[in-house]
């Protein structure tokens, strides 16, 4: 059985043969029947308490209740306490209110220009952190991420406890098409000798071993045909304009000289100072700094988010972190040696950036010195591509 | 007729169930009456059988069965046939 509290009583042993022939007669479930120092003891299930306490007071026995205990008085007690009720039915209709509240997003994409779009798409539906979830249309946010986001063909909206699940199939990438179908010449971008070509559309207009200026047309667009008949003994000509667009890969060998200044000092970044901590309160997807001035001028660390929990569910509220350092740019003397050093790392990076799609067949340099600093001269001779694509009707 | 009256004892559940587990735990069944409970001296009533217990520092729980247990340091436990005519 079951009991909700149990009530222990004390009277006078000169009753107790009266309550116990009671307690045989009616059955009552009683525990720690004892009598000592002249009183008797007897623990009873709160269900029976009225019973017993009439038989008491029908045999006109005095009896005082020495103690309670059980689920039902214990309940007795914290409703007493009025501070804790009401502080629980608070908690309970916050925990009501805010399991109605998105707290989260996840976009089940790896783009971030997507994620983005994505998050824009649905602030505008009305679906952002701290919005109620029960007014979420989802059909129209579906409907409206499908239209106005590029880039995917398909979006699911799914809510799990408070988070936002978005779930959206990129599209399958295009292979690139050439789009341009004008009429167009080759012409050369460098001054050049002509050591092979490959025409595919086009009229040849260089042969492989001539040299051309920059801006000369080696293939051009606007061909013409000369189709030859004999009108009985009559040599005849028709002839022909056809525009087309040039293709053709022309590869020639030219030559370039480029010259690297490094003067006797550098600019450096430098860090002053030790890193500082600056947090900030992070309620939903706003970001409260706790601190009062900043300094732009500083280097930033990842930052570091340390989100509430409450029984384990992560809440959007918690504290962001970043270590700032400060920095400030310096001059700093250097030697003619680490600035020839330093003018030789520069031509490399032009080779690097500039140069990468010739191969460069020689390549000699000078070094002049002067009070300014260090002049590299490197005198390139090169080969590779050496026509681009223009479009003849077009004035450029 | 002594055996017949035995079974009639028997089949209307007049005999009860004492189970002595320990010397501190002693279970009666069938109690109709609890006469006495102190701390040395429990004496409760059965159909057949008036049974005393006695020991020290001595409890009683009743359950609604008609089952009692009588708990503390028990020393002996006594049965004396009812006399004919005794109120149940």
């Amino acid at each position: 059985m079951i009991s909700l509290g149990q009530v222990t009583y004390r009277f006078s042993d000169e009753y107790s043969g009266r309550v116990l022939r009671f307690i045989s007669r009616n059955r009552i479930q009683a525990e720690n029947i004892t009598t000592k120092g002249g009183y008797t003891c007897l623990t009873i299930p709160m269900e029976l308490k009225r019973e017993l306490e009439n038989e008491l007071k029908a045999i006109g026995a005095e009896y005082e209740t020495v103690s309670r205990s059980g689920l039902m008085y214990r309940l007795m007690i914290l409703l007493r306490k009025k501070g804790l009720v009401i502080g629980s039915l608070v908690s309970l209709v916050v925990l009501f209110v805010i399991s109605d509240l998105i707290f989260s997003f996840e976009i089940l994409c790896d783009d971030n220009v997507i994620k983005k779009d994505v998050m824009n798409v649905l602030y505008q539906n009305g679906i952002r952190a701290g919005s109620s979830i029960s007014g979420i249309n989802m059909t129209m946010a579906e409907r409206d991420l499908k239209e106005k986001v590029s880039g995917i063909s398909w979006a699911g909206i799914s809510i799990r406890g408070c988070k936002v699940i978005i779930d959206v199939i990129e599209n399958n990438p295009q292979p690139e098409r050439r789009e341009r179908r004008l009429p167009t010449n080759l012409v050369a971008k460098e001054d050049a000798v002509i050591e092979s070509v490959e025409v595919m559309d086009g009229q040849l207009m260089k042969p492989v071993g001539s040299a051309v200026c920059k801006g000369e047309i080696i293939v051009s667009g606007n061909e013409f045909f000369d189709r030859k008949y004999y009108h009985g003994t009559v040599e005849k000509h028709t002839y022909f304009q056809r525009y087309t667009r040039s293709i053709a890969k022309v590869y020639g060998s030219f030559e370039k000289t480029e010259t690297f200044f490094q003067p006797y000092f550098t600019t450096e970044k430098m860090t002053c100072g030790e890193p500082e901590t600056k947090s900030f309160l992070y309620i939903f997807d706003t970001e409260i700094p706790l601190f009062f001035e900043t300094d732009s001028e500083c280097l930033i660390s990842p930052e570091v988010y340390e989100p509430m929990t409450f029984f384990g569910f992560e809440l959007p509220v918690g504290r962001k972190s970043v270590e700032l350092t400060h920095y400030s740019y310096t001059q700093r003397p250097i030697s003619e040696t680490e600035a020839a050093d330093r003018a030789a790392s520069l031509a490399e990076t032009y080779e690097h950036n500039f140069l990468s799609e010739y191969e460069i067949r020689d390549r000699s340099e000078s070094i002049k010195t002067t009070e300014e600093g260090v002049y590299l001269t490197v005198k390139y001779s090169l080969y590779g591509e050496i026509s681009e694509e223009v479009e003849f009707f077009i004035k450029k | 007729m002594k055996n017949l009256k035995e079974v009639l004892i028997n089949t209307g559940g007049m005999y009860s169930y004492i189970t002595i587990t320990s010397d501190s735990t002693v279970m009666i069944e069938g109690c109709t009456q609890i006469v006495e409970c102190n701390e040395v001296l429990v004496k409760v009533l059965t159909k057949l059988f008036s049974v005393e217990v006695w020991g020290s520092g001595l409890a009683l729980n009743s359950f609604s069965n008609s089952t009692v247990s009588v708990t503390g340091s028990i020393c002996s436990v006594g049965l004396e046939r009812r006399k004919a005519g005794e109120p149940l």
